[in-house]
Order: structure tokens, then sequence, then C-alpha cells
């Protein structure tokens, strides 16, 4: 008899492979070799993550035939966009791919000029919302600095009535790449309404400031200005020159301890700022401006208006106190309007409620009509219906109830999940509303001690990206197939 | 989760779990690659292998019968043949020569008694550490990993024909230990 020695050998494999000490993976292989599997199951056709999805539902929608169509359209739709998703998005996503890759959906839009070429690459979204990636690359090839960006950036949804939008960039690793990553929510429906990105002048922009050489004591009003900072004509109070963005201090009060600072800022450009703060100088530091600082802007002239509110200080105070303005030096690198329009497909992995339910309030009830869940964030659409009382209708509980009621997403397995409202809209005395909502809590309700710790560790995940807290991306990102309710206060919305 | 956990999970096709295992085995899987391929693969081979390993966890999910603190064991041998595999593909694999690797003993084994069931895997460990250390680490090295007698010899600082030899009387002992064990006619 002759036995082969290499499978006597092997009979021991286990033994011999278990010897075998981990080793040290940096995280660019262990992202590769993610991503490349990743490409590879979406490129088999038999064993693609989605028709894994989509069977689920099928078996919840058998008797639904309308419903059954829409789940197979959207998994063909987001299976071919998923296949080819660009790079950008495994730089930004790595940790949650698996949960993400389903939802992309390959954009490729692009223009060059001027040196550069803008490409949006990639979208993560649901019908309401999502994330945008654009990318930015010098047509020789060469890498940037590290420092740049550009000096206006804006992303626009026409035909939506509110929609709301925020921004971070970073650099690849070899600095060839410029992604920027934009959040866009709406209250409408986002998908097949033309989209309009415009980007201008690429520079490198340092913070700058300087003293504004006003006595604050000299300025001081006796009295809160008694005109609305919108009524006020244009151009009132005292210009602190600037290129860029006209400044005016408008007003200068006490309320009780609290000293008051109002200020208006004409900009050439939306994005274009300046600030100004106040510096003790028996100290050298900045005052903090206390909660109560507040700001509001028009939306055609760039104008904004600003309050901000130091706290215990006395008139006894003020010659001590600097104004200091606070803006942006721009060196321009590459002038010009990188501009691209684009559209969103429609994303039918989302889960929707079914019927109207009523959540009780106060003065009578709300109703949600629609609920709309997708991996970024969802839609809450409905209306009040008040008991009519002697005062009437109090429209302020639409904006109570849209802001204020605690939201709760239940997951199957029994984890819960806090939401939290971030867009809404009220209709007026009809009681109408829509919101928007995302996974987390808002930024304003984190302890400042705990804002720092998130801030630090957003910059030290700066390149591969984890939904941490950044202020643009979501705290989570949601496991959509794993959802089952949504719970607003006590009512339990089932999600389908 | 623990692994068992996670192929539970995997199995129903979760793929955070799925995910989750990636991140947990890619340490483990990349060693018994650069273990199994050493400097015959490229930084490239390495990212290559590793994801089809993934791959074909993910398409063998809904078949995976791992029995429970085996995992480890089950992804390693996925990978070394995958390794493997991948050498060969590349042409850059050195079978071992037919006549080196037969073991001849004087007669047939019964159907029953054929390789590899638990008591023989038991009775060839057995053999095999009846073997000295260096006598083993060669076997491993040769037999299990295909590494050529003349990369051992350097490795070790000894000269390839001290590796040839201590080999083949290996054999010889390896042999003997098995008759010894009634694998014999």
């Amino acid at each position: 008899m002759r036995l082969k020695v290499s499978n006597l050998v092997e009979s021991l494999q286990e033994e011999i492979l278990k010897e075998i000490d981990e080793v040290y993976v940096e995280e660019e292989l262990k992202l590769n070799i993610k991503r490349k599997t990743l490409e590879k199951i979406y490129a088999n056709n038999e064993s693609s993550f989605k028709q894994e999805a989509s069977k689920k539902v099928y078996r919840r929608t058998t008797k639904r035939f309308l419903a059954l169509v829409a789940v197979l359209i959207g998994s063909v739709g987001i299976l071919v966009g998923a296949m080819s998703v660009n790079d950008s998005i495994y730089e930004w996503f790595s940790e949650n791919i698996s949960v993400i890759l389903p939802h992309a959906q390959e954009i490729n839009a692009s223009v060059s000029q001027n040196g550069l070429t803008v490409t949006v690459d990639t979208a993560v979204a649901g019908n309401s919302g999502g994330l945008i990636l654009i990318s930015v690359t010098k047509d020789d090839g060469s890498s940037f600095e590290g420092n740049e960006e550009f000096k206006t950036f804006k992303v626009m949804v026409d035909e939506v009535g509110s929609a709301g939008s925020s921004y971070e960039w970073d650099f690849s690793q070899d600095k060839k790449k410029m992604t920027y990553i934009v959040n866009l929510s709406v209250l409408d429906t986002l998908t097949y309404k033309p989209v309009t990105l415009k980007a201008s002048d690429l520079a490198i922009v340092t913070p700058k400031e300087k003293e504004v050489p006003i006595n604050l004591k000299e300025i001081l009003q006796k009295e809160p200005p008694t005109q609305d900072v919108f009524d006020r004509p244009e151009g009132e109070g005292i210009s602190l020159q600037h290129p860029d963005c006209d400044a005016r201090l408008q007003a200068v009060y006490f309320e009780g301890d609290k000293l008051c600072i109002e200020m208006a800022y004409t900009s050439k450009e939306k994005g274009l700022w300046q600030r100004v703060s106040l510096v003790d100088t028996r100290t050298g530091k900045l005052i903090d401006t206390s909660r109560g600082s507040s700001e509001s802007s028009t939306g055609e002239s760039n104008l904004s208006f600003t309050k901000d509110i130091y706290e215990g200080l006395t008139v006894a105070d003020l010659p001590y106190l600097k104004l200091m303005n606070q803006y942006n030096d721009y060196e321009y690198l590459a002038l010009g309007e990188w501009e691209l329009h684009f559209k969103l497909n429609p994303n039918e992995n989302v889960k929707k409620s079914k019927r109207t339910y009523k959540i009780p309030v106060e003065e009578g009830y709300v109703e949600v009509n629609q609920v709309e869940l997708s991996i970024v964030g969802g839609s809450i659409e409905g209306k009040a219906v008040y008991n009519e009382t002697k005062e009437g209708k109090d429209i302020s509980l639409t904006e109570d109830f849209t802001s204020q009621l605690p939201i709760i997403l239940r997951m199957k397995d029994g984890t819960k999940v806090q939401m939290y409202h971030y867009l809404s809209s009220y209709g007026g005395d009809n009681g109408e509303y829509g919101s928007y909502i995302k996974p987390g809590k808002p930024w304003e309700s984190y302890a400042e001690e705990e804002k720092e710790r998130l801030r630090e560790e957003a910059l030290e995940k700066r390149y591969v990206r984890v939904p941490g807290f950044t202020s643009i991306l979501p705290e989570q990102f949601i496991a959509i197939e794993k959802v089952e309710s949504l719970q607003i206060k006590d009512v339990v919305i089932p999600l389908y | 989760m623990t692994d068992k956990e996670l192929i539970e999970q995997l199995k129903r096709g979760d793929l955070p779990s799925y995910e989750a295992l990636m991140e947990r085995y890619t340490p483990y899987v990349l060693a018994v690659i650069k273990r199994v391929g050493k400097e015959r693969l490229t930084y490239e081979d390495l990212e290559e292998i590793a994801s089809e390993v993934f791959l074909k966890l993910w398409q063998k999910r809904k078949k995976l019968e791992i029995q429970a603190g085996k995992e480890k064991a089950y992804i390693g041998v996925m990978t070394r043949n995958e390794t493997l595999n991948y050498l060969r593909k590349c042409k850059r694999l050195e079978e071992l020569p037919l006549e080196e690797d037969w073991l001849e003993l004087s007669e047939e084994l019964g159907p029953e008694q054929q390789l590899l069931n638990k008591e023989k895997r038991s009775l060839i460990r057995d053999a095999l550490e009846q073997l000295s250390e260096t006598e083993q680490t060669l076997f491993v090295r040769r037999y299990f990993y295909f590494e050529k007698v003349m990369d051992i010899a350097k490795s070790l600082g000894m000269k390839e024909q001290t590796v040839a030899t201590k080999l083949f009387r290996g054999k010889q002992k390896l042999e003997a230990l098995l008759r010894e064990r009634g694998i014999k006619g």
C-alpha cells in the first residue's frame, strides 16, 4: 500500500495551523481586502447581498403584487449601482461598507476646467435625503497640499420646499484626491429632482483676525433696539470693512447682566463669513458667548444676523473688552466655477408605515400619516388636529411635536436607536407638518466636554472614516432590514 | 459576539456579522497566507487570496457546519487550501515529486481502513510525534507548506543535503512507526 506523506501531515493541519499567530494588519490592507471581497460578491449574481434582502421582503409581500414589483425594481436598480460605486465610498465608510453598499448609487457626473475635475461620484440616499460623495482631482495628476478648499461650495435641490445641506471634505492618503461629502435632507421627495452643485475658486484658506477699533462704552445703547433685525434698513450700523463680507455692528446693549452684541453680515456669496468675538484684555482670553447666541439668515440676499450674548459682564468691564474681527484669507490656486447637475434614483429599499396613527398631545392629537425610513434617516408627515380653544389653534404645538417628542427606532433584535428631528416644516393653520429625522442626538444636546471628545475622535478618524460623530456623517447607519418599528411618544408604528 | 454566534448569523445572511467575521479573522487569515506563501507572494497576492477566502465563506454560508470552537481551524484550513490553489494557478508552487511524497507500506488497507478517519489521525499524530523535533519541523515545512528543500536548508542554516537526508530518514522512521501502530500488512 502507498500513502502520501503530505496527506498524513495534512491530517494534522488543524493543529499545525492553530500554531500560527495573527499578524498585525495595516488598516489600508484590511480595507482593500474587505473592498475586494464585497466587489466579488456583487459581481457574483447568484449571491449578491441585495438578493438576500429582496427575498425577505418577498415573503412578507406575496399578497401585494404592486409592492413586490416595487421591491424588484428597487433591487435591480440598486444592484446595478452598487456594482461599480466609486472608491470614495470605501474610503469614507470602510467599517460599515456592507450595510451601505446596497444603498449606494453611482452618479458619475463630471466637469473639468482650469486644471481641476470635479465629479459627483456616488450617493447613499433614501428618497428624502442622504449622503453624496464628490471628488476633486487635478488634471495633471499631481497631488494637493492638503489644506485646499473651495471658497464656496453649494449643493442645491430645485423643486422642493425645505432643504438642508452640510458638507465636509478630506484628502486621500496620497493627496491626489480631495473628497467632499454632502449631507442633504429635504422635506419632500428628493429623487428625480434636479440637484445642482456649484463650487468656486480653489484656495488655501487661512483664518485671520484683527482688532476692531471701537470703544464699546462709547457706542453702548441704553435700551435694546425696538426694531426687529429683519426690519432694519440695510446698511445700518458701523461697517467693519472686509473685501468679501460687509459686517455691520448694529447694536451693543445690556439685558440685565448680559452684554448683547448684534451684528449684520452681508456676504458677496453664501459661505463667506466673518465673525466678531470679544476678548478680555485683562486675561487675553476670548469670552465665551452664552447659548443665547442666535443666527438667522435671509434666503436671497446673503444677509445674516447674529445676536451674541455674553454673561456676567457689567459696564465697568467695557473698557477692558476688545472686539476682534475674525475672517478668512484666501490664497487662490484655481479660479473659476465648477457647476454640475444631476439627479438621484429612487431607493425602494426603505421601510414605510402602512396607515395613519394618532399621537395624543395636550391639546388634541397629531396624526402621523406617513413614515418612510432609509439607511441615513427618515421622513414623517402628518397633520395636527387640535381641540378648538378660546384662543383658537395653537400652531406652536405642531412645532413642539416635531421638535420635542422623543422618537425611538426599534430593531427586530430588541435594540433601540434614538432619533432626532433634523429638519421640520409646518403648514400653518391647517396643522400639516413634515419632519426629517436622523439617528443620534442633536449636536446641541451634547455637553461641552463630550463635544470636545467627539471632535477629537472625529479628527483622529480622518481619512478612513467611520460614522462616529462628525458634524456631517450620521451617528450610525440604519440596517434597514433589521428595523421593526418607530416609536413616537408611546405610540409604536410598525414599519414594512 | 462569539465566533459561533457570528457564524450562525452569517448562515442567515446577516451582513454585519459577516463584516465582523472579516474584521476579526483578517489578521489570522493573512498570517496563514504569509506562512504558506512566504516570499512567493506579493502584497497584491495577499489581498487577492484573503478576499477569495472570505468570498468562499460567504458563498458557503448556508452549508456551514462548524463544530463550536473549531471556527479558527476551519478558516485556517480554507485559507491554506486557497493559498495553495492560488500558487498552483500562478505556477509558483513546486509540487512534491511523487517518489519523495510516497510512503510504501507492505499491504493494502481495507476500504474501512482508508485514511483518514479519526482513529487513524490519532495514530498518525502519535507516530509523527515520535519523530525528533527537527524532523517534525522539516516534515511540516516540506510536506505541509511545500517549501523547497533549498529554502528550508537556507533558513535553518543547514546544508541542502542534510535536510534531504533527514527527510528521507524521517520517512523511513515514520513508515516503521505506522507499521508498529497497526497501519501495516
